[in-house]
C-alpha cells in the first residue's frame, strides 16, 4: 500500500468535503481567488458545480485548519490564499492520489 | 483573478434560508454567500445545498471560532485572541461531546416529538390545530439542544428563560396558523 504522509492526513477527517476541499485548494493553487471565481474555476476544472452551502462548508474547514488563509475584501468579496501548510498538504494529496492511480493503472495493464 | 458580475440581491426564499446559519457564520461568510447565492438561479438543490450546510454549521460551530483564532494568530494578536476565547460564550468552549450531544437532542427529540405529533394526528383526524404544528417537532428540538451550544456558559436562568420562551413562542405561532386556518 502507498505510505501515507503525515501533510496528506490534514484533509482525512473532512467527510463529505474532502472532494471539495481538495478541489479548493487545487483552484488556490495558482492564486488567491473569491467564492464565485472558486466555483467557475472548480466547474472548468473538475465539471462539478458546489452549491454556496458545500462550499463554504469546505472553506470553513480548511481556514480552520490553517490551510488557506483570508484576505481582504475586494468590495464585498474575500479573496482566500493558499497557506505555506496548505501548499504541503495539497502537494502531499496529489502525490497520494498519483501513487494510488499508478498502482490501479499498473493492475490494469497486467490484468 | 476571475471578475465576477454584480450581483443582485438574493431573493426572499434564499434570504430566508440563509438566516438559518448562526450568527457568528454570517457575520463571517453571510455578504459572500449572499453574492453567490444571487448569481444563481433558485433551486431545490440549492435551498437543500443551503439547509445543509446550516445544519453543518449548527453541528460544527467550532469552524468559524478557529478560522477567527488562525487569522488572528497570523495578525500576532494573541492577547487579542485569549481575551476573545475566554469571554466567547459560544464556539470556544464547545466541546466535540457538547456538539455530539447537541446533535443527539436535536435528532432524537425531532423524532419524539414527531410520533407525538403524528399520533395526536391519528387520534385528532384532520384537525388544522394539529396540523399547524408539523413543523414544531424540529423548532422545539432545536430549540432543546441550544443549552449545549449557543446557551452554553450562560447562567441557568438565562438558558431556562430562553429555552421556555422560545418553545412558548413557537407554540403561540403554531396556534396562531391553526386558528386561522379552522376560520378559513
Amino acid at each position: 500500500m502507498a505510505k501515507r504522509d503525515t501533510q496528506d492526513a490534514e484533509l482525512d477527517d473532512f467527510g463529505r468535503f474532502g472532494e471539495p476541499a481538495l478541489l479548493i485548494l487545487i483552484s488556490l493553487a495558482d492564486g488567491p481567488k473569491h467564492g464565485y471565481a472558486m466555483t467557475d474555476d472548480i466547474a472548468d476544472i473538475a465539471e462539478v458545480r458546489f452549491g454556496p452551502g458545500t462550499l463554504y462548508g469546505a472553506i470553513a474547514r480548511l481556514e480552520s485548519r490553517g490551510l488557506i488563509q483570508r484576505l481582504d475584501a475586494e468590495d464585498r468579496r474575500n479573496p482566500y490564499r493558499l497557506t505555506a501548510l496548505g501548499e504541503k498538504a495539497l502537494r502531499a494529496r496529489l502525490a497520494s492520489i498519483q501513487a494510488i492511480a499508478r498502482i490501479g493503472q499498473r493492475r490494469l495493464a497486467t490484468a | 483573478m476571475n471578475a465576477a458580475p454584480t450581483s443582485p440581491r438574493p431573493g426572499p426564499i434564499v434570504r430566508g434560508v440563509l438566516r438559518l446559519y448562526p450568527h457568528r457564520w454570517r457575520a463571517r461568510y453571510g455578504a459572500e454567500m449572499a453574492d453567490l447565492v444571487a448569481t444563481a438561479p433558485l433551486s431545490i438543490s440549492l435551498v437543500i445545498d443551503l439547509i445543509a450546510g446550516a445544519i453543518d454549521a449548527h453541528l460544527q460551530p467550532h469552524l468559524v471560532a478557529s478560522s477567527m483564532s488562525v487569522a488572528q494568530e497570523r495578525e500576532g494578536e494573541m492577547v487579542g485572541k485569549l481575551m476573545k476565547l475566554s469571554c466567547a460564550g459560544y464556539g470556544a468552549n464547545v466541546t466535540r461531546r457538547d456538539v455530539w450531544l447537541s446533535a443527539a437532542v436535536m435528532l432524537g427529540g425531532t423524532v419524539v416529538f414527531t410520533l407525538i405529533w403524528m399520533r395526536l394526528h391519528i387520534v385528532g383526524g384532520d384537525n388544522p390545530y394539529v396540523d399547524s404544528f408539523a413543523v414544531v417537532p424540529f423548532l422545539a428540538a432545536y430549540i432543546l439542544s441550544l443549552p449545549f451550544t449557543y446557551l452554553k456558559g450562560r447562567r441557568r436562568t438565562t438558558q431556562l428563560v430562553f429555552v421556555i420562551g422560545s418553545l412558548a413562542l413557537v407554540i403561540i405561532g403554531a396556534l396562531a396558523v391553526g386558528f386561522i386556518t379552522a376560520r378559513m
